[in-house]
């Protein structure tokens, strides 16, 4: 994968797992270290090299794995068959932002 | 990162006993990637899933209320949601252990048992971890007139 390409993979990756209902954000994790840098900017919660990495929030109503395995296959429409890690860093419900 | 791409080797590494019938519940087996679940996400559920059985009246005991209190200051050190709860997280197991104040009037045993039993089928369904135990240590038992808050303040007899 070249540099050029991999900011407009991981704004991808990031839209897709931002659509998935059950994501509140995408987050890098402690001090924000999970994350694609990139000239001008950095992308947070995205990483894609020879596998990519998720790291998300969650909405607390949801069963983790069957999130995770959704995310999976919605990075995988976009990035192609790659072992894709998704690590859940936080739960946080719509009416208490903890 | 360890990368391990390709699971024929790891499989060769682990011993006989353990490759067979362990669910693969968190999907990591077949190179897809794997999931991580941070430990303040079990957490947050065994906090949330204890707190709701009736006769719970709070979590943290005496000591990690007070220090609660300091620590809600400190940026990522944990907030109120996960006061008097305590956990370890592995890749397939998590350990938790919650202290608590509970109301008077409540049979302990019993609520011990029904948050327990609430806790493992919150943290098990929701993370697809498998819950090894739930320590629970009660701290202190609520009174009614502890802090008066407990009834409707009382009105004014004239009006």
């Amino acid at each position: 994968m070249t540099a050029i390409h991999t900011g407009e993979l991981v704004d991808r990756i990031g839209e897709a797992v931002l659509a998935d209902p059950a994501v509140v954000r995408l987050d890098g994790g402690p001090f924000q270290t999970i994350a694609t840098y990139l000239p001008g900017r950095r992308v947070v919660g995205v990483t894609a090299a020879d596998r990519i990495t998720v790291s998300v929030v969650l909405r607390l109503d949801q069963p983790i794995p069957a999130v995770a395995a959704a995310l999976r296959e919605r990075v995988r429409r976009v990035a192609g068959d790659l072992p894709i890690d998704v690590h859940v860093n936080d739960l946080e419900s719509k009416e208490e932002p903890v | 990162m360890v990368t391990t791409n390709s699971q024929n080797d790891l499989r060769d590494a682990v011993p006989a006993a353990r490759q067979s019938p362990a669910p693969a519940r968190l999907a990591d087996e077949n190179g897809q990637g794997k999931t991580t679940i941070a430990s303040n996400v079990v957490q947050k559920i065994a906090g949330m899933a204890a707190r709701e059985v009736s006769g719970v009246h709070a979590m943290g005991g005496g000591m990690s209320r007070a220090f609660g209190a300091i620590k809600e200051r400190i940026p990522g050190a944990g907030t109120s949601s996960t006061a008097g709860v305590s956990v370890e997280v592995g890749e397939k197991q998590a350990a938790i252990d919650l202290d608590m104040i509970v109301e008077y009037g409540a049979s302990i045993a019993d609520l011990a048992r029904a948050v327990r039993r609430n806790v493992i089928t919150a943290v098990e369904r929701m993370t697809g971890l498998e819950v090894i135990e739930v320590n629970i240590s009660v701290e202190d038992v609520h009174l009614p007139d502890d802090n008066g808050g407990d009834e409707a303040p009382e009105k004014s007899r004239v009006e």
